[in-house]
């Protein structure tokens, strides 16, 4: 898949960006907190990437690169809308909360976009807008078993998916 | 919230709550990636070694917003007109909404993207309408329900040049073809430009 990214396969950069575009976005989003910023951030990411491909690691996983090159475009990014004199040393300069907790949206957002789609959309009203169960299922127009199922689902593979984030 | 016992933490709960994570970017950004990798060429050179980066993605970059014009806007605008943009604003049933729009013509009449956030899924049984508005004449540019992404496109048999309100209602199956009074989303465009 590398070599094919590597190579400007069509195929293979749409399949590296739906798998990573939207962890990309919101960590950008997260720092920037400008969807026009974090629109180009997101974009200048993956081009990055795509011309750092010949000097990437193979048997490494790619998550964890693509996320090291987005952090450090955001980090520009929000440093040159700062007008911030630039620094060997970018987070001494970079005040923008959501750069702390960057790495967990990453993850998160990337958890979030392997759910299936019922178990994320449960997972959004619940978290996102605070519905209750039976809240959930007046909105969604299902039985409220359907949704307390469909969350203990999604719940119980987040918590697998992100267990490492509890070891930080 | 017993289920987020099971996450066992409360910073991932906190994540969750940070409209952020649920942000989609915005349609067009895969393909001006593409572009710009189409129009770079290759990196690695036939000794194996990267060529100097920087002049090349400073290049680039410059066309990225270009190419993304001719290839994603491209054949929406084959009619000519100026792409324009706009502000949205949450209204009375739908606060804390907000967006951008976007429009632009074609040969067949006008496409309006919006760019939505802090709008909920439309419920069972309802649906968003989207209306271009001068005076009390609304017409109708499509329906949507928000249920998944950020991203909506609409289409417009009249120019907003004329017609330069955008309004956004909320509404429910069966219940007739009018505009609702539940408005969740306004925008107006600025004056002048073709479209």
């Amino acid at each position: 898949m590398l070599e094919q990214f590597r190579a400007g396969d069509a195929q293979a950069v749409k399949a590296v960006y739906d798998e990573f575009g939207g962890p990309v976005f919101a960590l950008a989003l997260s720092v920037l907190r400008d969807r026009d910023l974090a629109a180009d951030a997101t974009q200048q990411t993956f081009f990055k990437a795509w011309r750092a491909a010949s000097t990437y690691d193979a048997d490494r996983e790619i998550g964890p690169w693509l996320y090291a090159i987005a952090r450090r475009t955001a980090i520009d990014l929000f440093r040159r809308g700062r007008r911030v004199v630039p620094s060997n040393d970018v987070d001494s300069v970079v005040t923008s909360p959501g750069l702390e907790v960057a790495w967990e949206v990453f993850e998160v957002r990337a958890a979030l976009d392997r759910l299936p789609d019922e178990e994320r959309m449960v997972v959004k009203l619940s978290h996102l807008d605070g519905l209750t169960h039976t809240e959930i299922a007046e909105r969604l127009g299902i039985p409220v078993g359907t949704v307390k199922s469909r969350s203990h689902r999604a719940h119980k593979r987040l918590s697998e998916s992100l267990s490492h984030l509890n070891e930080i | 919230m017993s289920d987020l016992e099971r996450i066992e933490s409360d910073r991932i709960d906190e994540i969750l709550r940070n409209e952020a994570v649920w942000a989609d970017p915005p349609g067009g950004v895969e393909q001006a990636v593409l572009a710009a990798m189409t129009r770079s060429g290759p990196v690695v050179t036939s000794t194996g070694q990267t060529r100097s980066r920087w002049p090349v993605y400073a290049a680039t970059m410059a066309a990225v917003a270009a190419l993304f014009a001719v290839l994603v806007l491209g054949p929406l605008n084959d009619g000519g007109g100026d792409q324009r943009s706009f502000e949205l604003l949450g209204a009375d049933a739908a606060p804390e909404a907000r967006g951008t729009g976007a429009v632009g013509a074609t040969e067949a009449g006008w496409w309006i993207r919006l760019e939505v956030l802090g709008l909920d899924p439309a419920p069972v049984g309802a649906y968003y309408e989207g209306w271009v508005a001068r005076g009390s004449d609304r017409v109708s540019v499509g329906t949507f329900h928000m249920r998944q992404g950020q991203t909506v496109t609409l289409w417009s048999g009249v120019p907003m040049a004329e017609y330069p309100e955008l309004i956004v209602t909320l509404q429910t199956e069966g219940a007739g073809v009018s505009p609702s009074e539940q408005v969740v989303l306004t925008g107006t465009l600025a004056e002048s430009g073709s479209t």
